[in-house]
């Protein structure tokens, strides 16, 4: 190697050393987003937490508990609803295809704040209060959710197909969204159908 | 005609008592509605604030904790609207409200602590960079000058030598 070559090296060197020195400057006034797609959890669990041990044959003045969680993995925190509703086979249901949520009024909401990558979870309980049978339908008068009663007044016709009286007890996930500063459906709903015995 | 007076003011007393009570019924309503919508303001405000300090680099975890007992108050004073249980719905919200407010201007402080702190960080970076390129460039150009001059010894020291191609 002549000596010119010799200075190219050691330019190169010296620019790799100041780059290396400058990184600390850098750091400073650069961060590197999160390359991993923003996403939510809602889950609903048996009182055992696990999902096969739903309580899926439901009699009046029973208590029966479930598990309701959120995970946050949307690289900050966030606010969350978990609007708690129920429905019968005909009513409508959230729609993820077109992320709409149930147009059917809520029950009981939890307001919840989930830090990055943790979990909330929280046990549920309810109780179906009035449950009466009309002809060939049963309807619900009121549901017991944490010890409150909420009139729901819901019919459902016998389900020949499946054998009973059909219900579902779902939640919906909203986001509270920081650029738009309105909550917004997450497009998370999850359920526990309930046949009722009258 | 005494009777029919008695029962006159019965009536007028009747009407009168029944619309205080509504009257007063409907304050207690609207009065537990703006609570409630004050705390959910408030709710949307204080998480705002943490949110603000946790994009600078604010650790916020006991903050959400807080932000937690608050969003439980105000499921206890939505239960509580929907039952017309305004008295309780009020003094839910107020609860929720006063969480939400001191947690909102605990995210502000932390957030001007982290501010501060962030710019002394930025600070100690840029030297220690400045001081670390000086010293590359420095220790850089010496190496150099005592690499050439070396180089330089070197090839006057080297004897030529001369071929002779005899083929």
């Amino acid at each position: 190697m002549n000596l010119d070559e010799y200075r190219v090296v050691f330019a190169v060197a010296t620019l790799a050393l100041i780059l290396v020195g400058a990184t600390p400057a850098i750091s400073a006034f650069f961060s590197f987003p999160n390359a991993a797609n923003p996403f939510s959890e809602l889950w609903a669990l048996g009182p055992t937490h696990v999902m096969r041990d739903y309580p899926l044959e439901v009699n009046t003045d029973t208590d029966y508990r479930i598990f309701v969680g959120v995970g946050n993995h949307m690289h900050s925190s966030s606010y969350y609803l978990v609007n708690v509703k129920f429905r019968n086979q005909t009513q409508t249901s959230p729609d993820s295809l077109v992320s709409t949520p149930s147009p059917l009024p809520l029950l009981y909401q939890y307001r919840i704040f989930v830090g990055d990558e943790q979990l909330w979870e929280t046990n549920l309980t309810f109780r179906l209060v009035d449950l009466y049978t009309v002809g060939n339908s049963t309807i619900i008068g009121n549901l017991s959710i944490n010890g409150e009663n909420f009139k729901v007044n819901s019919p459902a016709a016998w389900d020949s197909q499946n054998g009973g009286f059909y219900y579902q007890l779902f939640f919906e996930l909203w986001r509270y969204n920081t650029t738009t500063g309105s909550f917004q459906f997450d497009n998370r709903s999850v359920w526990i159908w309930l046949k009722a015995n009258p | 005609m005494h009777t029919a007076k008695l029962f006159f003011v019965v009536i007028l007393f009747l009407f009168l008592g029944s619309f205080c009570f509504f009257a007063m019924a409907a304050t207690d309503q609207q009065t537990a509605f703006s609570a409630l919508n004050r705390a959910e303001q408030a709710t949307v405000s204080a998480f705002q604030a943490v949110f603000k300090a946790e994009i600078i680099g604010g650790n916020v975890s006991d903050l959400l904790a807080q932000m937690n007992v608050a969003g439980m108050y105000m499921t206890k004073a939505q239960v509580a609207f929907g039952f017309e249980n305004f008295h309780e719905t009020v003094s839910q919200a107020s609860q929720c409200y006063g969480i939400s407010s001191t947690v909102e201007s605990q995210a502000n402080s932390l957030r001007i602590e982290v501010g501060i702190r962030d710019n002394a960080d930025a600070v100690v970076r840029i030297v220690v960079s400045a001081i670390s390129i000086t010293v590359v460039c420095v220790v850089s150009f010496l190496a150099w000058r005592g690499f050439k001059r070396n180089y330089h010894r070197r090839f006057l020291k080297m004897k030529l030598e001369v071929s002779s191609d005899e083929s």
